[in-house]
């Protein structure tokens, strides 16, 4: 009897690991899809002008070349870029954080007429391509002036994106009712029921929405490409676009393309690997990536 | 007018303060600047917004240099010096947004498209007693008829001139043992044809794997590419007067055939996808100035990061029949009709233009000056080829022919790369697209009429 | 709020007590009410009003009637060539991104050692994003690059991958379907979401592996994989950066997004009007694709309380 189960656990034992084999194997051939060029781009990056043009190319860099950062760095005034790029991110970031909170707290714990309808619309308008409405704001804000300045960027995160809310309304959902009894008891009205009880527990969600924000707004290349004109106040995506373009006017050398897109993705995966469990939790609640 | 401004200016100002309120912070960055504020006296500092695209590398350490010179004889004129990233996309976007600060470049055929948008220049030209570009007395060269003008007017002052000349690679024409394009005589004419250009390029094409004969264009698909090619022989794009594509003619068909064959039937010419991937590595290179630059084994930027010998290198001619010789572009500068200051923005155009300034440009080989003296300047000619060197690039020049001022330009050149594309591709021949470009180009110019 | 107030003291107080919470709650969610007046619901009717009219920018809109859509519909080629490419690239990226995200979760599910740091990695690309990821795979994808220099390892001449007329759109597919992490993650999410008590009911009726996968597992996550499906063909229809950067519409036409020509027709041409009417056309083919989704989804979509 416990030789059997001895022998039954074994060949368990050996499909399981087999199975594990393959799931590794499976794995690693994903790696080098998903992460070999990462890691092609950092080697690039140190390799001088003829090591980048060796024909067939070569994996590592015959020298440590740290050359190609400083000139990549200087050849466009990255430090402004990164200044506005900051600036702007953390402007919206706030927007996010406070509008999406009172929205999602207005849907999830009030109940008010037509709120299950405009729920609804809300969710509906995340499917609406943007293309749709891009020409008319274009001349929106361009009647305004505001075109050529930060604002088509800024403003809207303080009018509630509805990815946001919703990812805030599934939160506040989680939390019991009871807490808006008792706070009621308490003398508290909405706001203060938002602003005292329920908000400081749903840091988790704002630090979700922060890290989705700060990486969707760091990227969003088209909204500045179109609304942004003056060098002063370009962000980083817009740098490394000028820099892409000067290269195929056979400007400056691939090395530099190389060592800026390193540079210009260290906030984006630092913030990720701070952020990672908050925005692998905010996935699990509401079933988006947030972007 | 006015009351449109005064509008847009509440508006700006209720939009800016409802911001505010929500983004504390968020109106400082945004404030107007100085070139918006009225007219300011003569002894007040003014600050002029100038677009233009010489915004990294070399050509933006020349523009530093200008702008710092500048700024020290002019201290009561400052210019806020906008590069404009991804110029060719980025500026029809700038004239939308009505982004026009008080300076803008363009090259001709942008210019073409927005020169609604350019000051009428004729009144401080007069007023200073200077000659409009180009005549009797005027240090700048001549700018075209349909850019920049219109019936006694002028509207532009030229700053950067790129013309279609052949840039060769010396040391490959004597590895192939080849004669080089002076070398050649055809019943008296010191000059090589398009033939013995054809035999240079297969010579050249079969020394190397990585060595090609020559390449179509600097930006292949682009006008200057099929201009170069076609209009040599005598071809156009566009009949001006009938506002009609004018692709199917013979003469345009047999320039482009003597092209697309080097290509197809030959290989020795890059087809346009290799082009594009490679960019680099071209024997001869039909288009130069600087901009795309030299052909060695690279182009100019290539060439001066890999410290090739750039000796080796010579402008020539193009081969033609002397109908209309080089082709190319010229990049102005506008004062735009937004501009408050459009007195010292003329005089900053001016002074980009000079003598010196115009020097600096055509000894860094960024461009060819646009200052007639330059070409006569001793050190000039020493470093960009003798005194017949400059006789070829001023040829090339008295046969400058402009892309035709048209409205849907922007369109039509957009559609030119796909249009003439499938040619360059080998995937069909020139005499069954030309109907294609021809229908295309009437249905642009009707569409935009 | 304010405006509640001001009107209290005319209303009784009864009223005031019964309208007070919908005003509250209509406060609360204003900011979404503001930028949904304006940021949607009038550049959304804007648009309409404006197809039908010629606008060059400068100048005022011009009313044409219905010769934008005409234009669109039946004379303009290029809308035939970028929805064709469009189209092409949803088939390239969609399915095939779906299968790779399960895929991945699936195996990320499996108790196998080193999992954060397999997630970590195949997120990675999606938080890099935009232009930084779009020039990474340039590189990558150049004629004398890794992927080439690889290939001829193995004895094959790799193509010119972005100047290709034939490479080009499967090479962004194939950068594209580098991000599909967010979906990844979506779909872990819901695998460790399915109760483990089904599994044991499967086991215990002695199914093997795929059983509990084709029984359990798939009906468990379907509607997080309906959900990607969904997002995704949104996104990719309105595809724009990669091409944007990487290959610029060409070679040709071959990768000519309709978003693209869109963005050239709009800000390259100045056909606002013409614009507006390409935006509607991909807008209404948008919500035909997901009408369609859904309907198709009654077949393999399991929702929980349901039959």
């Amino acid at each position: 009897m416990s030789a059997l189960t001895y022998s039954w656990s074994k060949s368990r034992t050996t499909q399981r690991r087999l199975r594990d084999l393959l799931a590794y194997l499976l794995l690693a051939v994903g790696l080098v899809w998903f992460i070999f060029p990462l890691v092609w781009v950092v080697l690039s990056s140190l390799k001088t002008f003829q090591d980048f043009n060796q024909i067939p190319a070569r994996l590592l860099p015959s020298e440590l070349y740290l050359g190609n950062y400083p000139r990549a760095w200087n050849s466009v005034p990255f430090g402004i870029f990164f200044l506005n790029t900051t600036i702007i991110v953390a402007l919206c970031v706030v927007g996010e954080l406070v509008s999406a909170s009172l929205v999602g707290f207005g849907f999830s714990r009030l109940k008010f007429w037509g709120r299950n309808f405009l729920f609804m619309i809300l969710l509906s308008t995340m499917m609406l391509p943007f293309w749709v409405t891009i020409i008319p704001r274009f001349l929106l804000y361009k009647e305004i002036g505001w075109t050529g300045t930060w604002l088509p960027l800024i403003v809207p995160s303080y009018f509630a994106n509805p990815v946001y809310v919703f990812l805030m309304r599934q939160f506040f959902m989680t939390l019991p009712s009871e807490l808006d009894d008792a706070a009621k008891i308490d003398g508290c009205n909405e706001l203060g029921t938002f602003w005292r009880i329920l908000l400081p527990l749903t840091k988790p969600a704002l630090a979700t929405i922060a890290i989705f924000a700060f990486i969707n707004v760091w990227t969003d290349f088209v909204k500045q490409v179109i609304y942004l004109s003056q060098e002063s106040k370009y962000t980083v995506a817009i740098g490394l676009a000028f820099l892409r373009w000067q290269i195929a006017q056979g400007d400056p050398v691939p090395g530099l393309l190389m060592a800026a897109t390193v540079f210009t993705s260290l906030p984006m995966i630092a913030v990720f690997f701070i952020g990672q469990k908050y925005m692998v939790r905010g996935i699990a609640l509401t079933g988006r990536t947030g972007t | 007018m006015t009351s449109k401004s005064s509008r847009r200016d509440f508006l700006k100002v209720s939009g800016s303060l409802a911001a505010g309120a929500a983004v504390a912070g968020c109106v400082a960055p945004v404030a107007p600047t100085a070139g918006m504020e009225d007219s300011a006296p003569a002894s007040e500092r003014v600050a002029l917004r100038f677009l233009n695209k010489w915004g990294s590398g070399a050509r933006r350490e020349l523009m530093n240099g200008f702008l710092d010179q500048w700024a020290e004889e002019n201290p009561q004129i400052g210019i806020i010096f906008e590069p404009v990233a991804d110029f060719d996309r980025r500026m029809p976007i700038l004239v939308a947004a009505g982004e026009w600060g008080d300076i803008m470049l363009f090259n001709d055929l942008k210019l073409s498209a927005f020169h609604e948008i350019a000051a009428d220049l004729t009144p401080y030209f007069e007023a200073k007693g200077l000659p409009f570009p180009g005549e009797e007395g005027s240090e700048m060269i001549r700018i075209p008829k349909h850019v920049g003008y219109e019936p006694g007017k002028v509207k532009a002052v030229p700053f950067q001139l790129n013309i279609v000349m052949s840039g060769i690679n010396k040391d490959l024409f004597k590895e192939a043992g080849v004669p080089m394009p002076w070398e050649h005589d055809h019943n008296g004419d010191k000059w090589w044809d398009w033939n013995d250009y054809r035999e240079a390029a297969c010579a050249i094409n079969d020394l190397g794997e990585d060595i090609f004969g020559s390449q179509y264009s600097a930006g292949h698909l682009e006008q200057d590419g099929l201009m170069n090619w076609s209009v040599s022989n005598g071809g156009q794009l566009i009949d001006v007067e009938n506002k009609k594509g004018s692709w199917n003619t013979p003469e345009f068909i047999e320039g482009q055939n003597f092209a697309v064959d080097m290509i197809c039937q030959d290989g020795c010419m890059l087809n346009v996808d290799d082009y594009n991937g490679h960019g680099t590595a071209l024997g001869i290179n039909p288009w130069v100035a600087g901009v795309v630059g030299i052909t060695c084994r690279g182009d100019l930027a290539w060439a001066a990061q890999s410290e090739a010998d750039l000796t080796q290198v010579a402008w020539v001619r193009s081969p033609n029949t002397g109908k209309s010789a080089g082709l190319g572009s010229m990049h102005f500068h506008i004062v735009t009709t937004q501009s408050q200051h459009p007195e010292e923005s003329f005089d900053f155009i001016r002074y980009l233009a000079n003598f010196d300034n115009q020097k600096k440009i055509g000894l860094s080989g960024q461009a060819e000056p646009v200052n007639a003296g330059v070409w006569q300047d001793a050190d000039y000619q020493a470093t960009w080829g003798g005194p017949e060197a400059v006789e070829a690039r001023l040829d090339a020049f008295d046969n400058f022919v402009f892309t035709p001022q048209l409205p849907g330009v922007l369109e039509w050149f957009g559609e030119i790369k796909i249009v003439w594309g499938p040619v360059l591709r080998c995937e069909t021949s020139v005499e069954e697209q030309v109907i294609v470009a021809d229908q295309m180009t009437d249905e642009i110019l009707a569409a935009h009429a | 709020m304010q405006t509640a107030m001001t009107i209290a003291p005319r209303l009784s107080r009864i009223r005031w007590a019964k309208l007070r919470p919908h005003l509250v709650g209509w406060a609360f969610i204003s900011p979404w009410l503001v930028s949904f007046g304006f940021l949607m619901v009038y550049p959304f009717i804007a648009s309409f009003v404006l197809s039908f009219t010629r606008y060059q920018l400068i100048g005022s809109p011009e009313f044409i009637g219905f010769q934008n859509i005409q234009r669109m519909l039946f004379e303009d080629p290029r809308v035939r060539d970028s929805l064709r490419v469009t189209f092409t690239y949803v088939l390239l990226t969609v399915p095939a991104g779906t299968a790779i995200s399960i895929l991945v979760a699936i195996l990320l599910n499996q108790k196998v050692r080193g999992i954060p740091f397999f997630r970590t990695s195949f997120y990675m690309p999606s938080v890099i994003g935009g232009v930084g990821l779009a020039l990474l795979w340039t590189t990558i994808l150049a004629k004398n690059g890794p992927v080439n220099t690889s290939l001829a390892w193995i004895g094959i001449e790799g193509p010119n991958w972005l100047f290709d007329t034939t490479w080009a759109l499967p090479s962004l597919a194939l950068k594209a379907l580098a991000t599909a992490g967010g979906a990844m993650l979506i779909i872990l999410a819901a695998l460790q979401g399915v109760p483990q008590h089904l599994y044991e009911a499967v086991e215990l009726d002695g199914g093997a592996e795929w059983a509990k996968f084709w029984h359990v597992t798939l009906p468990q996550i379907s509607p997080a994989i309906f959900y990607n499906v969904i997002v995704t063909t949104i996104g990719v229809m309105q595809s724009f950066v990669d091409a944007f950067i990487m290959t610029d519409g060409g070679p040709g036409t071959a990768t000519l997004f309709y978003g693209l020509y869109l963005y050239r027709v709009a800000f390259g041409f100045f056909r606002m009007g013409y614009a507006s009417a390409l935006a509607w056309m991909i807008f209404l083919i948008i919500l035909g694709l997901t009408i369609l989704n859904f309907r198709i989804a009654r077949y393999w979509v399991y929702y929980e309380g349901e039959e």
